[in-house]
């Protein structure tokens, strides 16, 4: 039996002296494994101190890695939601606006860390269930500033005219009312989307609607010529781009960024 | 693996003049994604080889924890890492070499790995070459074959400009 002892300990030894913890800041470690991501790098595992007792966290590196594949729509609907949503409640994990959390329980380090290990996996997993292309993430990046610096009530996502336009055949990205003329605004990430625009509008001056209306480019400079030019004849005004956008909206429509009583249109 | 890059083709698409648009500093320039506690931005750049993608992320809860990554577009769809230049975030290893690396490291697209299983970029090398993420694109457009738009000219901005005009 003295081998089979002797096997044990080695066996053990030599697990534990790939496994080392680092001090790197205030109540702050390191944990490091030979586990890595398919891509080589290490999971990320650090211990440290937070209101009176010790969690382990990947400090949002998990879904930031993932995020190089997928969208955020990705990461927060559909199976991929499900898949991780189980992993957290099976291992105890939280997620904490991105960061992975698991709270030591005791002394239970060891059980802490191998189920915070498999948490990390399964979730990085989720990038097989399909491979999907990077968007560009102009549209989320355009309504994320949309709903920072317009009032809910103030605006309508994907407006359409109900009465004569069931189908919404032809939709604007955004109305906004308020005042005594709405806005719409049209995202423009292609010239797919611009052409739409550009018969959207046209059909809005054909029923007599009164209107302002605003495009904001992806990149302007990269749209076909001509496809731009008959945009821009029947559109009120643009953005070349998001930044300008951001820069620019609230001096030029400061009027649209206010909370009202009651919309008046 | 019948989507695998070869080592010549990757020195290919690494070699391809890449042409940044006018208005690239501001399409860099990150946002946040406070739900997923990250800075974010991704800039197409098309050229005749092809559809190449610089994606920025950064960690809010861990600065030092960045990524500036240049991908290109494969024929169905899904991007392919050439580049990575990634920042503090627990080290690497190196599979088939059987090599640890600590710090800030660049990964590199390879035959090599893929042909083994693993992502494409796993192989990595230590770098100080840069330190943030500003550094870091810097880097990546002197090697990766990056040329400034035509009408850039030096600014009078007090500011260091991302790239040392000449």
């Amino acid at each position: 039996m003295a081998d089979t002892d002797n096997i044990e300990r080695e066996f053990k030894r030599k697990v534990c002296d790939e496994l080392f913890i680092e001090q790197e800041g205030l109540n702050r470690y390191i944990v490091s494994t030979p586990l890595t991501f398919e891509d080589g790098d290490r999971l990320p595992i650090v211990l440290k101190r937070e209101d009176e007792r010790w969690v382990l966290t990947d400090e949002g590196h998990t879904f930031l890695q993932l995020t190089y594949d997928l969208d955020d729509s990705d990461l927060q609907t559909g199976s991929r939601r499900e898949i991780i949503d189980r992993t957290l409640v099976s291992g105890g994990l939280t997620n904490r606006q991105g960061e992975l959390l698991l709270p030591i329980q005791g002394d239970r380090y060891g059980d802490s860390l191998y189920s915070f290990i498999q948490a990390l996996i399964k979730i990085d997993d989720i990038r097989y269930l399909s491979r999907e292309r990077v968007r560009s993430t102009f549209v989320e990046d355009l309504k994320t500033f949309v709903e920072r610096v317009i009032p809910a009530t103030r605006r309508t996502y994907r407006w359409h005219d109900a009465q004569r336009d069931p189908p919404a055949n032809y939709e604007a990205d955004y109305r906004l009312n308020g005042t005594g003329t709405p806005l719409f605004i049209f995202a423009l990430d292609s010239e797919v989307k611009i052409r739409d625009a550009t018969i959207t509008l046209a059909q809005y001056e054909r029923w007599g609607l009164t209107f302002d209306s605003l495009g904001i480019f992806e990149d302007q400079e990269s749209v076909n010529r001509k496809v731009l030019a008959r945009f821009l004849d029947i559109c009120g005004k643009s953005f070349s781009n998001l930044s300008a956008a951001e820069e620019r909206f609230e001096k030029t429509y400061s009027e649209y960024v206010k909370e009202l009583d009651a919309a008046r249109t | 693996m019948p989507d695998h890059i070869d080592d010549v083709e990757i020195a290919r698409l690494i070699s391809v003049p890449k042409l940044l648009p006018e208005a690239w500093e501001a399409r860099l320039k990150t946002r946040a994604r406070p739900e997923i506690s990250q800075k974010r931005a991704n800039l197409e750049i098309p050229t005749t080889s092809g559809l190449f993608t610089i994606m920025i992320r950064e960690s809010t809860v861990n600065v030092l924890d960045f990524s500036v990554v240049l991908a290109f577009t494969r024929p169905n769809g899904t991007l392919f890492r050439l580049r990575r230049y990634n920042g503090l975030h627990g080290g690497h290893v190196n599979h088939i070499e059987r090599q640890a690396i600590r710090g800030y490291h660049v990964h590199i697209a390879t035959e090599r790995y893929q042909i083994a299983g693993y992502r494409e970029d796993a192989y990595a090398i230590a770098s100080q070459g840069f330190a943030d993420i500003a550094s870091a694109l810097r880097l990546m457009f002197a090697e990766c074959t990056f040329q400034l738009p035509p009408t850039s000219t030096p600014s009078d901005n007090p500011q260091l400009s991302l790239i040392p005009r000449k």
